[in-house]
């Protein structure tokens, strides 16, 4: 009994390498050809190109960004996906791809306002420096604390 | 790309350099004992020695690499001091060739030649895939980023779940530093190189009372899982889990089968389910599981030379587990997503019951896609069969308490979860079951055709 179920054991774990090992290089090979022509940084932004998130705004603000800032996003409730809200959306991709700029929870907390269609002069507050990216209502607005 | 890459291979070099100090400081390996075969697990050992105190005292704000460098000198000095500067002089037996041995190496050739070929898709391929982006990676990039600021941040919920245990984003982060920066591509070097570290491990564990081949065998079809594979590649933590947990169980089954004052095997049983329970939330409930099935087994047996050092090596596991629980109690860190209090709660499991049945569907459903997993599902009972065919009583006790309390206790996780079974099921099905199934195959070497004491004593000399 012991010696009929090891052959069967072994039989099944080598017809298993049979099938997966070819499966498998196949999956590497796609999977390879798939990204292997990327720049690096198309790579950056694959994971928010492929949602698909406009990335440029997010390049906008991280070239704005300094080490050690903390971050709060405004942008105005929209739909998204089925799944999720664009704000928890951008909220997510901004979180790895703006470090070491670190997101707050709370605006009180924050040291700069990173806007998405939508205008940061609604806040009430005081900006020491701010950029806008072109016409649109894409803003990073530095506060000013300092009274 | 070239220099970060180095970085990140030395750094890995530095895992097995610690990995081997450990093993001569603790005197695991030594000449005369001919242990030489146990350098195998050196490099996933070290990996975990020097991570999961790195991630520990990363809560305090302490920069992962600093502790890793602490600690891996404190080891190696200890090694020195232990054994001297003179590298002992291992006495390698002649080796025999035989039928077995020939194919357990030409099976393990399939396998690196795979692995190899896998990693120049693990070097490109970017993080195109949610929770590596939105949990795992974020979590590495901060610790890597901003140690100081990190501890708070990731107590603050935005980013990723703030139970999630972090053995993971310190490795990860232990990797950015290596390479100079961060790069959330080329970090996938360093999960090849957790799948290249798995076969030899497992070998290393299971060596003295399993035949080459077997453990080749059942390496490859876990390996080779194109399911398995394409986890590792989205950076997710479920495999590296499943590949810990799996060291862990192997350890924990060899010890009970092999001389129980030999503290090596359960240093490792606890070392690695040690790394699964802070790799993952459910990594907790498998490594606990070990403990428990480690105990069962211990008992059942009414060996009573083997309850010391069980006792011991659960003692150590829990000593590496229990610190987390207690700084998320601490911290108040809970999920939304389920609340524990339900699992006793019967008026509650009773109301719920209706989830039952989707649950076990999918997760059978998943269980059997031999597309993604082969036959693993079935090697596993047929395994436990073979056990109970020849007697195994120990083995069996320990493989099927793990296996119940594991299956049972991710059942009980899904029952009790707040979320909707719809997306919930879809969305992790597929990985939770990552653990069971390499748990499970291998444990398999130890039923099929397993060596003899007497012959496995020849195997160590």
């Amino acid at each position: 009994m012991a010696l009929a179920a090891s052959l069967t054991i072994a039989a099944a774990l080598a017809v298993s390498a049979w099938h997966n090992v070819p499966h498998s290089w196949r999956l590497m090979r796609n999977e390879h050809r798939d990204f292997a022509g990327y720049s690096s940084a198309q790579r950056d932004r694959a994971f928010g190109n492929l949602i698909p998130l406009r990335m440029d705004i997010l390049d906008f603000w991280r070239a704005q960004l300094r080490p050690g800032d903390r971050y709060w996003i405004q942008i105005p409730f929209e739909a998204f996906s089925t799944a999720a809200n664009k704000k928890l959306v951008v909220r997510t991709v901004a979180h790895l791809y703006l470090l070491p700029a670190i997101e707050t929870r709370r605006l009180a907390d924050a040291t700069v306002v990173l806007s998405w269609d939508a205008d940061p002069g609604t806040l009430h507050l005081k900006y020491s420096d701010q950029a806008r990216a072109g016409l649109q209502l894409i803003f990073v607005s530095r506060i000013n604390r300092g009274g | 790309m070239a220099v970060e890459l180095a970085g990140l291979l030395v750094v890995n070099g530095g895992y097995l350099v610690v990995g081997i100090a450990a093993l001569l400081a603790l005197r695991w390996v030594t000449a005369e004992r001919r242990t030489w075969y146990r350098l195998g697990v050196a490099y996933l050992f070290g990996l975990v020695i020097v991570t999961l105190p790195a991630s520990y005292v990363a809560l305090a704000g302490v920069p992962v690499s600093w502790t890793a460098t602490f600690v891996g000198l404190v080891v190696v000095a200890l090694a020195v001091w232990r054994v001297g500067l003179r590298w002992p002089h291992v006495r390698l037996a002649r080796p025999t060739l035989s039928v077995g041995g020939l194919a357990g190496a030409g099976i393990g050739a399939v396998l690196l030649v795979l692995l190899l070929y896998a990693s120049r898709t693990f070097a490109i391929r970017p993080l195109v895939d949610w929770d590596s982006w939105a949990v795992w990676t974020v979590k590495a990039r901060l610790l890597y980023s901003d140690p100081s600021l990190a501890p708070a941040a990731l107590r603050s919920g935005n980013y990723g779940q703030t139970p999630y245990p972090i053995a993971l984003p310190t490795l990860e982060a232990l990797g950015f530093g290596a390479m100079g920066r961060y790069d959330g591509t080329l970090i996938g070097v360093q999960f090849i190189l957790l799948a290249l570290g798995f076969p030899l491990a497992l070998w290393s564990l299971l060596r003295s009372r399993a035949r080459s081949w077997t453990i080749a065998l059942a390496a490859l079809a876990i390996l080779s899982a194109p399911q398995l594979l394409y986890q590792l590649l989205t950076h997710y933590a479920d495999v590296p889990l499943g590949l810990f947990v799996g060291l862990g169980l192997a350890a924990g089954a060899a010890w009970l089968v092999s001389e129980p004052a030999d503290g090596w095997l359960l240093g490792c049983f606890a070392a690695f389910l040690g790394m699964a329970g802070l790799t993952k939330s459910e990594g907790f409930l498998f490594a606990l599981a070990g403990a428990v099935a480690l105990g069962v087994a211990t008992l059942a047996t009414r060996e009573r030379r083997r309850l010391v050092p069980a006792a011991a090596g659960i003692g150590a596991l829990l000593a590496v587990l229990l610190p987390w629980r207690v700084y998320c109690l601490a911290y108040g860190l809970s999920t939304p997503d389920y609340d524990l209090n339900h699992v006793t709660d019967v008026s509650y499991l009773r109301a719920h019951a209706d989830r039952l049945h989707p649950v076990i569907s999918e997760l059978w459903r998943q269980l059997t896609m031999t597309n993604k997993w082969g036959l693993l599902v079935w090697v596993i009972p047929l395994a436990l069969l073979a056990g109970l065919a020849a007697a195994s009583w120990r083995l069996l006790a320990f493989a099927v308490a793990w296996l119940v309390l594991a299956a049972g206790g991710l059942l009980l996780t899904y029952w009790v979860s707040t979320l909707p079974l719809g997306s919930n099921l879809t969305n992790t099905s597929y990985r939770t079951i990552v653990s069971l199934l390499v748990g499970g195959t291998a444990l398999v070497p130890l039923f099929v055709f397993p060596r003899p004491p007497d012959d496995a004593e020849q195997a160590s000399s």
